[in-house]
């Protein structure tokens, strides 16, 4: 275990922002946690990394307790590496000055080499004398990244690390980051608001909705069995259909679904990729809207006095009023009571 | 950081705890705060500060849109030449106004200027300044879009001008006002070379007069404090909590007026002010220096009053700005109601007119540790209680722009505060660390009052030099260490940028 916290709570006056949280992220793992912003996901960063005291609870990090009762330790001696939402580059330092910070108690020649590898590590060689305002934002990112690195530390805590990013950089250099991570064998938490994000680059995410832990599992697991609706409804687009349970299928408005769930009321959570659309003019379906988006698009339906939505191939188009019938591709279903 | 804080803060009040303390010796304080003497320097000390600060704010508000607003002729130039009498003391103004047309002047002789109006004048010149400058920053701080918007919404140019100008300026003539009356009322050059009985003319000669026991000098101290955070305190409550307007990233340029056929004139009449505040002056000393200059002796005396005033004014940058520095940093990253007292206390210099922080000084150095009274230890003293407030003014802004991420960083890679602050905030931070120790040196050059009070015998500043020479009426002789003074502060204040935000 690289981390671990256990009961971890942290108060702003009548404020919690963080309730009695629980987590462990496995040596070598890259976990994500996900949530939207005023969550809590940042202060439980914070916490690890030492900047925040927590009222309650206990951190430990590569098996050493930092945080808990009667003990604290200061961030400077917890091996923990930071990347910083705005990067934090010393600015009056140069790149080779800035991945050389953390490493101490070395012979020159020897930093000299730390520095020279995590630059090879991040495909930055030849950069040493640049300073930080002479780099691109996808080059700041990776030095940001070696400077964490560089001391080796337990665990590398990533705050929104790619938000300062324009959105055509920043799916390639978070993938470079994380293809970094993965060499340098390091354990990480990525802290972010972006499920994409989260769901591609965490071997596991954690949820997070208002201050608690709401769901933790794989990518797959999050998106396609959420715990609750709202999980489900942050995790991405998701038709939320209540219908009445017998014998293990929940008729809805698009007809019986499968679920697992006992006889009774219960919501069923279909996503909108799951639903392919028929022109009938006899269909039960009305298109109300259409919104394109190049790759594809989201339609909008009313079907029996519900509003649904259908996500599509760009292709194909349907204009508005026009009659369909919907097909659901997976009719296994998830539920949630009521 | 608090404890360094802390006791910067005390350092700051203590001194005048032993004001206050001294004046409870007068035998009758209240029979003499209303002396028809007593009543007479305040109600002049007030009727000066307030013409000084109408006419400042006038002057000063119309020059900085027309230096910010309008398409003025050779506005560079004259944006510089507005604000240089900056550099130049008002003992020195005082010095060349009397000399050049004052009683036995080189052009005129007039009697009047030897008062009321010639202190008028030379404290508008003083102050008018500092009212540019703030117009000027708010003025150009404002979005362009506000006056298209307006436009557009069919306002002519003058209604423009009332409706827009001038609240705009409002806060920047408010403090600007606020700074001019504090000035005047802390002004002791000026107001003894011309012979104005304003208070501070009569602590100086209570302090002086053989025949008192100097509380009563304590006591009209304490009046003056009064007054001053009287003033303040009225400002305060008067200045209207304008929202904070969320300024655009990339704000719009507001449009150039068009003064039309006014702009030489308009042009004429502003290098004309400029020529009378700091080239007029410089003109006279040079007439006046150019007749005392005939013996060697002049010019040896003029060399070690310099360096006496370097060494001090160099020593009061260094304890000031050391001083600032916990302070700004307490004030920026440990924001609760103690710091913000003690942020309050290291800037309670700035409502203490010079000469009173050094009565406080002699009162509690002779009680307290009567070795160091009239040594150049306390003399820097008192500077960095007065100019305390200015290098917390160019440190705080150095401070609060120090991502407090970046410090994070560094202590994420493994180093502790003390560590922190020496690799990462304070090379950061150099730029505010220079520009405050620029600025306190520049001002403890030009300082007055608490030097002639504090001065070890026989070490004169080019300061008390030239106010000893000119109150004797030797312009003469005052005049080689005045232009000394103000080459000095002038080769200072180059490198120091001032003057237009804006093109």
């Amino acid at each position: 275990m690289s981390v671990e916290l256990r009961g971890v709570t942290r108060r702003f006056g009548d404020i919690t922002a963080v309730a009695n949280v629980s987590l462990t992220v496995a040596t070598g793992a890259v976990v994500a946690l996900l949530g939207p912003s005023g969550c809590g996901k940042t202060t439980t960063l914070r916490i690890i990394a030492g900047f925040e005291t927590p009222d309650a609870g206990t951190v430990t990090v590569g098996g050493r307790v930092v945080t808990g009762p009667g003990v604290w330790v200061p961030p400077e001696r917890r091996r923990v590496g930071m990347v910083f939402q705005q990067l934090a580059l010393f600015p009056h330092m140069n790149v080779a000055g800035n991945v050389g910070y953390g490493l101490r108690g070395m012979s020159r020649a020897a930093r000299a080499d730390r520095v020279g590898a995590m630059l090879e590590l991040v495909d930055l060689k030849g950069y040493e004398r640049r300073r930080p305002d002479q780099l691109s934002g996808g080059e700041a990112q990776r030095v940001a990244v070696a400077r964490a690195l560089a001391p080796a530390p337990d665990v590398v805590l990533l705050d929104e690390p790619f938000s300062s990013l324009d959105v055509s950089l920043r799916v390639e250099v978070r993938e470079q980051v994380v293809c970094i991570l993965r060499d340098a064998g390091a354990t990480a938490v990525l802290v972010t608001h972006d499920q994409d994000e989260a769901l591609s680059l965490g071997d596991e995410v954690v949820v997070m909705l208002g201050g608690a832990v709401a769901q933790v599992g794989a990518p797959e697991a999050v998106y396609r069995r959420p715990s609750s609706s709202a999980v489900a409804e942050f995790l991405g687009d998701a038709n939320l259909l209540a219908g009445d349970v017998a014998g293990g299928r929940l008729e809805s408005v698009l007809g019986p679904l499968a679920v697992e769930a006992a006889d009774g009321r219960a919501t069923a959570l279909v996503r909108p990729e799951d639903l392919d659309l028929v022109a009938d003019v006899d269909g039960a379906a009305e298109v109300l809207d259409v919104q394109y988006f190049g790759h594809d698009q989201l339609v909008t339906l009313s079907v029996g006095g519900t509003t649904v939505r259908a996500r599509l191939h760009a292709q194909r188009r349907f204009s508005l009023g026009t009659r369909v019938r919907i097909v659901v591709s997976d009719d296994r279903a998830v539920t949630f009571a009521g | 950081m608090w404890a360094p804080a802390a006791f910067v803060g005390l350092a700051m009040v203590v001194p005048l705890a032993y004001l206050v303390l001294r004046s409870t010796d007068a035998t009758d304080p209240v029979a003499l705060l209303i002396s028809s003497r007593v009543v007479g320097f305040l109600s002049t000390t007030l009727r000066l500060a307030g013409v000084v600060t109408l006419v400042s704010v006038a002057l000063g508000g119309f020059l900085a849109w027309l230096l910010e607003r309008s398409d003025l002729p050779g506005r560079r130039v004259l944006s510089v030449v507005v604000v240089l009498p900056v550099v130049v003391p008002t003992y020195v103004l005082a010095l060349a106004l009397v000399s050049a047309v004052g009683p036995g002047g080189l052009v005129a002789s007039w009697p009047w200027v030897r008062g009321f109006w010639g202190a008028t004048a030379v404290l508008v010149a003083a102050t008018v300044p500092t009212v540019v400058l703030l117009g000027r920053a708010e003025l150009a701080g404002t979005d362009g879009s506000l006056d298209d918007a307006a436009r557009a919404l069919g306002d002519s140019a003058l209604t423009r001008w009332r409706r827009l100008v001038i609240p705009q300026l409002r806060p920047a003539l408010g403090a600007g006002g606020l700074l001019s009356f504090l000035y005047v009322l802390s002004d002791f050059g000026a107001v003894s070379i011309l012979g104005v009985d304003t208070l501070n003319r009569g602590i100086y000669f209570e302090y002086r007069s053989l025949s008192s026991d100097r509380s009563s000098a304590a006591v009209l101290g304490v009046a003056l404090v009064a007054l001053s955070v009287a003033v303040i305190a009225l400002e305060r409550a008067l200045r209207r909590r304008g929202a904070a307007q969320a300024a655009p990233t990339v704000p719009t340029p507001y449009p150039v007026t068009r003064l039309g056929r006014w702009r030489w004139p308009a042009s004429a009449a502003v290098a004309v002010f400029g020529l009378a505040t700091t080239g007029g002056p410089v003109a006279v000393l040079t007439v006046w220096a150019s007749r005392g200059v005939s013996s060697a002796d002049a010019l040896t005396e003029v060399v070690d009053a310099g360096r006496t005033s370097l060494s001090w004014s160099a020593a009061a940058a260094v304890f000031t700005v050391a001083a600032a520095l916990p302070v700004a940093i307490l004030a920026v990253r440990f924001r609760s109601r103690l710091s913000r007292v003690i942020e309050t206390a290291a800037v309670a210099g700035f409502a203490l007119p010079g000469l009173v922080v050094a009565l406080a000084l002699v009162f509690m150095t002779l009680r307290v540790a009567p070795v160091v009274y009239q040594t150049w230890l306390v003399v820097v003293a008192a500077y960095v209680v007065r100019f305390l407030p200015e290098a917390l003014g160019a440190l705080r802004p150095a401070v609060a722009a120090v991502d407090p991420a970046v410090e994070d960083a560094a202590r994420a890679l493994g180093r502790g505060r003390a560590a922190v602050l020496a690799t990462v905030t304070l090379p950061l931070v150099r730029g505010g660390l220079l520009a405050g120790a620029a600025l306190v040196f520049l001002t403890a050059m030009k300082e007055l009052p608490a030097t002639l009070l504090l001065q070890p015998p026989g070490s004169d500043t080019l300061a008390v030099r030239v106010w000893t020479a000119a109150s004797e009426g030797f312009y003469a002789r005052a005049a080689l260490p005045a232009l000394a003074l103000v080459a000095l502060s002038a080769a200072l204040l180059a490198p120091l940028r001032f003057g237009g935000s804006r093109r």
